[in-house]
């Protein structure tokens, strides 16, 4: 693949992946544009090469995963040496936010309890296109395992939405 | 039935949800573009360090043939001109006549050994009388 195919390839995935690499990026805004930048930085140097054993959309999702766990793991090395005892992080992406429908807002408080793996595999398959299969190859684990996480996790959002919709 | 309407029903607040998601992203020729000026940045870092490496190794190569050219004989002349102390004790009286050779001698030096006598030989002489 060419440089021009690779970069339309990327640019027709780019909102798409910006919206993954959020998610990866426990929806941290900058952080999710800094790992999709270093992504595109890794694929310009060949440091990540597309070899076509899977769906281009598959190999680039789990190239964002990878590098966003590899930047958080930086990262946290990073805050280990400078917050000091005692000290907080405010989570700024989450002070300003639209009020969302009712419904919506059950739903995101009812994935927010989600273990991340539970969330991001069902952000795959609903929101993403993704098949079960092709999500087992973006979070490098096996398929029993991701639907295991998949029905788990549409279990748990189904009881606690009704339970959100039952205390209204 | 109820499964099918719950999974369509994800789906949909899925979308409705991570649509403030994909508001949020960057155009993509930012972050492309931002990109590949980083790529040139390495590759000027990597240029300038295989040149700073190509010239320090340059100048050890130099270095050592400087060195190497204002030293006296190598250690393996050393060797093979080296004698033992004891050398000396090897050479015993007459041995270069060992080393003489017969095609060497001329008919004068034939003549000369032929009339020679030792200078006691008179005193064996006069015993046998």
């Amino acid at each position: 693949m060419d440089e021009l195919e690779l970069k339309t390839h990327l640019e027709e995935n780019h909102s798409k992946s910006f919206v993954w690499a959020m998610s990866c990026c426990s929806q941290d805004p900058v952080e999710a544009e800094d790992t999709l930048q270093t992504v595109y930085l890794k694929i310009l140097e060949g440091r990540a090469k597309y070899k076509g054993k899977s769906a281009f959309k598959t190999w680039l999702f789990a190239v964002i995963r990878n590098t966003a766990v590899d930047l958080q793991r930086r990262k946290r090395v990073r805050q280990l040496g400078l917050i000091s005892y005692g000290e907080t992080i405010v989570d700024e992406t989450s002070v300003e936010k639209d009020e969302p429908s009712q419904t919506l807002a059950h739903f995101e408080k009812a994935l927010g309890e989600l273990p991340q793996r539970q969330q991001q595999i069902l952000e795959l398959v609903f929101y993403h296109d993704v098949t079960l299969e092709q999500a087992a190859e973006v979070m490098a684990i096996s398929v029993g395992s991701v639907r295991t996480h998949y029905h788990r996790g549409k279990k748990r959002i189904r009881h606690l939405m009704e339970k959100s919709e039952t205390l209204e | 039935m109820k499964q099918k309407m719950d999974e369509q029903k994800y789906s949909h607040l899925f979308k409705k949800l991570k649509q403030k998601d994909q508001e949020l992203a960057p155009s993509f020729e930012r972050v492309w573009q931002a990109a590949l000026s980083k790529t040139e940045r390495t590759e000027r870092t990597w240029s300038f360090h295989r040149f700073a490496i190509a010239a320090v190794l340059m100048i050890a190569l130099v270095g050592s043939l400087l060195f190497y050219n204002k030293q006296g004989p190598t250690p393996l002349q050393t060797v093979t001109e080296w004698q033992s102390p004891t050398n000396s004790l090897l050479i015993f009286p007459g041995d270069e006549l060992a080393k003489f050779e017969i095609s060497a001698v001329t008919p004068e030096i034939a003549n000369s050994l032929f009339r020679w006598e030792s200078p006691t030989s008179s005193l064996i002489k006069f015993s046998n009388r």
